[in-house]
Protein backbone atom coordinates (compact mmCIF):
# COMPACT_ATOMS: atom_id res chain seq x y z
CA UNK A 1 0.00 0.00 0.00
CA UNK A 2 1.19 3.52 -0.71
CA UNK A 3 -0.28 6.95 -0.14
CA UNK A 4 -0.35 10.34 -1.82
CA UNK A 5 -0.54 13.54 0.21
CA UNK A 6 -1.80 16.74 -1.44
CA UNK A 7 -0.84 19.69 0.74
CA UNK A 8 -2.42 23.09 0.01
CA UNK A 9 -0.13 25.80 1.37
CA UNK A 10 -1.27 29.20 2.69
CA UNK A 11 0.54 30.92 -0.22
CA UNK A 12 -1.74 29.16 -2.71
CA UNK A 13 0.86 26.68 -3.94
CA UNK A 14 0.25 22.96 -3.58
CA UNK A 15 2.69 20.16 -2.77
CA UNK A 16 2.17 16.58 -3.93
CA UNK A 17 4.16 13.83 -2.21
CA UNK A 18 4.20 10.05 -2.18
CA UNK A 19 4.86 7.64 0.65
CA UNK A 20 5.56 3.95 0.15
CA UNK A 21 6.86 3.98 -3.42
CA UNK A 22 10.43 4.32 -4.62
CA UNK A 23 12.35 5.47 -7.66
CA UNK A 24 10.60 6.03 -10.97
CA UNK A 25 7.32 4.42 -9.86
CA UNK A 26 6.97 7.26 -7.37
CA UNK A 27 7.03 9.82 -10.20
CA UNK A 28 4.57 7.77 -12.26
CA UNK A 29 2.08 7.76 -9.38
CA UNK A 30 1.88 11.54 -9.18
CA UNK A 31 2.06 12.44 -12.87
CA UNK A 32 -1.73 12.61 -13.37
CA UNK A 33 -2.49 14.71 -10.29
CA UNK A 34 0.36 17.14 -11.00
CA UNK A 35 -0.87 17.66 -14.57
CA UNK A 36 -4.46 18.14 -13.42
CA UNK A 37 -3.51 20.73 -10.81
CA UNK A 38 -1.22 22.97 -12.86
CA UNK A 39 2.45 23.59 -13.47
CA UNK A 40 5.21 21.87 -11.48
CA UNK A 41 7.65 24.55 -10.35
CA UNK A 42 9.84 22.43 -8.08
CA UNK A 43 10.45 18.71 -7.75
CA UNK A 44 12.60 17.40 -4.92
CA UNK A 45 13.69 13.77 -4.74
CA UNK A 46 14.25 12.67 -1.15
CA UNK A 47 16.90 10.27 0.19
CA UNK A 48 14.35 7.46 0.01
CA UNK A 49 14.07 7.93 -3.77
CA UNK A 50 17.85 7.82 -4.31
CA UNK A 51 18.52 4.97 -1.86
CA UNK A 52 16.40 2.55 -3.81
CA UNK A 53 17.75 3.73 -7.15
CA UNK A 54 21.26 2.86 -5.89
CA UNK A 55 20.18 -0.66 -4.87
CA UNK A 56 18.73 -1.18 -8.36
CA UNK A 57 22.08 -0.13 -9.89
CA UNK A 58 24.00 -2.60 -7.69
CA UNK A 59 21.71 -5.44 -8.66
CA UNK A 60 22.26 -4.75 -12.34
CA UNK A 61 26.03 -4.70 -11.84
CA UNK A 62 26.02 -8.05 -10.01
CA UNK A 63 23.87 -9.66 -12.67
CA UNK A 64 25.99 -8.55 -15.64
CA UNK B 1 8.50 9.96 1.28
CA UNK B 2 10.43 9.73 -1.96
CA UNK B 3 9.64 12.92 -3.83
CA UNK B 4 7.80 16.19 -3.31
CA UNK B 5 6.51 18.25 -6.24
CA UNK B 6 5.43 21.86 -5.79
CA UNK B 7 2.68 22.94 -8.18
CA UNK B 8 1.46 26.40 -9.19
CA UNK B 9 -2.30 25.93 -9.46
CA UNK B 10 -3.91 26.57 -12.84
CA UNK B 11 -7.68 26.37 -13.12
CA UNK B 12 -8.24 23.80 -15.86
CA UNK B 13 -11.50 22.18 -14.74
CA UNK B 14 -14.76 24.12 -14.73
CA UNK B 15 -16.40 20.96 -13.36
CA UNK B 16 -14.25 21.21 -10.23
CA UNK B 17 -14.72 24.98 -10.03
CA UNK B 18 -18.51 24.51 -10.11
CA UNK B 19 -18.24 21.85 -7.40
CA UNK B 20 -16.06 24.12 -5.25
CA UNK B 21 -18.61 26.94 -5.57
CA UNK B 22 -21.45 24.63 -4.59
CA UNK B 23 -19.52 23.40 -1.55
CA UNK B 24 -19.02 26.99 -0.33
CA UNK B 25 -22.56 28.21 -1.05
CA UNK B 26 -21.50 30.33 -4.04
CA UNK B 27 -23.37 30.62 -7.36
CA UNK B 28 -21.45 29.63 -10.49
CA UNK B 29 -23.01 31.90 -13.12
CA UNK B 30 -22.43 29.98 -16.33
CA UNK B 31 -21.74 32.14 -19.39
CA UNK B 32 -22.17 35.48 -17.57
CA UNK B 33 -19.92 37.91 -19.46
CA UNK B 34 -19.48 40.63 -16.86
CA UNK B 35 -18.78 40.54 -13.14
CA UNK B 36 -19.73 43.13 -10.59
CA UNK B 37 -16.91 45.29 -9.16
CA UNK B 38 -16.23 48.93 -8.27
CA UNK B 39 -16.48 49.73 -11.97
CA UNK B 40 -13.45 51.97 -12.42
CA UNK B 41 -9.81 51.05 -12.08
CA UNK B 42 -8.41 53.44 -9.48
CA UNK B 43 -4.75 52.32 -9.91
CA UNK B 44 -4.68 51.89 -6.16
CA UNK B 45 -3.41 48.31 -5.95
CA UNK B 46 -0.12 47.14 -7.41
CA UNK B 47 0.97 44.15 -5.33
CA UNK B 48 2.42 41.05 -6.94
CA UNK B 49 -1.00 39.42 -7.21
CA UNK B 50 -2.69 42.45 -8.81
CA UNK B 51 -4.68 41.27 -11.83
CA UNK B 52 -2.88 43.59 -14.26
CA UNK B 53 0.45 42.09 -13.18
CA UNK B 54 -0.88 38.62 -13.93
CA UNK B 55 -1.91 38.88 -17.54
CA UNK B 56 -5.28 40.65 -17.15
CA UNK B 57 -5.59 43.85 -19.21
CA UNK B 58 -7.10 46.59 -16.99
CA UNK B 59 -9.25 47.73 -19.93
CA UNK B 60 -10.94 44.30 -19.68
CA UNK B 61 -11.67 44.55 -15.95
CA UNK B 62 -15.31 43.69 -15.42
CA UNK B 63 -15.37 41.33 -18.39
CA UNK B 64 -15.28 37.55 -18.06
CA UNK B 65 -16.45 34.23 -19.48
CA UNK B 66 -18.30 33.08 -16.35
CA UNK B 67 -18.90 34.67 -12.97
CA UNK B 68 -19.14 33.57 -9.36
CA UNK B 69 -21.47 35.35 -6.99
CA UNK B 70 -23.20 35.33 -3.62
CA UNK B 71 -26.78 34.08 -3.81
CA UNK B 72 -29.32 36.45 -2.28
CA UNK B 73 -26.85 39.34 -1.94
CA UNK B 74 -27.36 41.89 -4.75
CA UNK B 75 -24.78 44.24 -3.25
CA UNK B 76 -21.95 41.70 -3.29
CA UNK B 77 -19.25 41.95 -5.93
CA UNK B 78 -18.57 38.90 -8.10
CA UNK B 79 -15.52 36.88 -9.16
CA UNK B 80 -14.79 36.94 -12.89
CA UNK B 81 -13.68 33.64 -14.45
CA UNK B 82 -11.54 34.63 -17.42
CA UNK B 83 -10.47 32.19 -20.14
CA UNK B 84 -6.76 32.33 -21.03
CA UNK B 85 -5.09 31.54 -24.36
CA UNK B 86 -3.76 28.22 -23.03
CA UNK B 87 -7.28 27.04 -22.14
CA UNK B 88 -6.94 27.57 -18.38
CA UNK B 89 -8.93 30.17 -16.42
CA UNK B 90 -7.93 33.02 -14.13
CA UNK B 91 -10.06 34.39 -11.33
CA UNK B 92 -10.36 38.18 -11.03
CA UNK B 93 -12.13 40.05 -8.27
CA UNK B 94 -12.35 43.40 -6.50
CA UNK B 95 -11.73 43.02 -2.77
CA UNK B 96 -12.82 46.57 -1.83
CA UNK B 97 -14.83 46.31 1.41
CA UNK B 98 -14.45 42.53 1.23
CA UNK B 99 -16.48 42.61 -1.97
CA UNK B 100 -19.51 43.43 0.25
CA UNK B 101 -19.90 39.83 1.38
CA UNK B 102 -18.09 38.03 -1.45
CA UNK B 103 -14.88 37.40 0.47
CA UNK B 104 -16.82 35.92 3.40
CA UNK B 105 -17.55 32.94 1.16
CA UNK B 106 -14.50 32.89 -1.13
CA UNK B 107 -12.00 33.66 1.64
CA UNK B 108 -9.36 36.39 1.54
CA UNK B 109 -7.58 36.17 -1.85
CA UNK B 110 -10.15 33.51 -2.80
CA UNK B 111 -8.20 31.12 -0.57
CA UNK B 112 -11.25 29.08 0.49
CA UNK B 113 -12.41 28.80 -3.10
CA UNK B 114 -8.98 27.64 -4.29
CA UNK B 115 -8.67 25.08 -1.47
CA UNK B 116 -12.07 23.67 -2.36
CA UNK B 117 -11.09 23.63 -6.06
CA UNK B 118 -7.78 21.82 -5.45
CA UNK B 119 -9.54 19.32 -3.18
CA UNK B 120 -12.12 18.52 -5.83
CA UNK B 121 -9.52 18.16 -8.62
CA UNK B 122 -7.41 15.88 -6.41
CA UNK B 123 -10.37 13.66 -5.47
CA UNK B 124 -11.66 13.32 -9.04
CA UNK B 125 -8.20 12.67 -10.55
CA UNK B 126 -6.96 10.22 -7.94
CA UNK B 127 -10.25 8.31 -7.76
CA UNK B 128 -9.83 7.51 -11.47
CA UNK B 129 -6.36 6.16 -10.66
CA UNK B 130 -7.67 3.81 -8.00
CA UNK B 131 -7.01 5.90 -4.89
CA UNK B 132 -9.41 6.27 -1.97
CA UNK B 133 -9.77 9.59 -0.17
CA UNK B 134 -8.93 9.03 3.50
CA UNK B 135 -9.41 12.48 5.01
CA UNK B 136 -8.34 16.08 5.53
CA UNK B 137 -5.94 17.45 8.12
CA UNK B 138 -5.68 21.18 8.93
CA UNK B 139 -2.20 22.19 10.09
CA UNK B 140 -1.25 24.97 12.50
CA UNK B 141 0.38 27.06 9.74
CA UNK B 142 -2.89 27.22 7.78
CA UNK B 143 -1.95 24.45 5.34
CA UNK B 144 -4.44 21.69 4.57
CA UNK B 145 -3.41 18.11 3.81
CA UNK B 146 -5.55 15.70 1.81
CA UNK B 147 -4.60 12.04 2.21
CA UNK B 148 -5.23 9.32 -0.40
CA UNK B 149 -4.45 5.59 -0.14
CA UNK B 150 -3.81 3.06 -2.86
CA UNK B 151 -4.13 -0.63 -1.99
Amino acid sequence: MHKIVVKILPNGKTEVSVDGLHGASCKDATKAIEAALGKVVDDKKTSEYHKVAKVDANLRQEGS
Amino acid sequence: MSHVATVDIEIKSLESLRAACAALGLDFREGQKTYKWYGTWMRDYSSENAAYRNGIDPSKYGHCDHAIGVPGNDRAYEVGVVLQQDGSYKLVWDFYCGGFGLMDLTGHDCSKLMKAYVGDVAKRTLRKKGYSFVGTKELADGSVELLFNHA
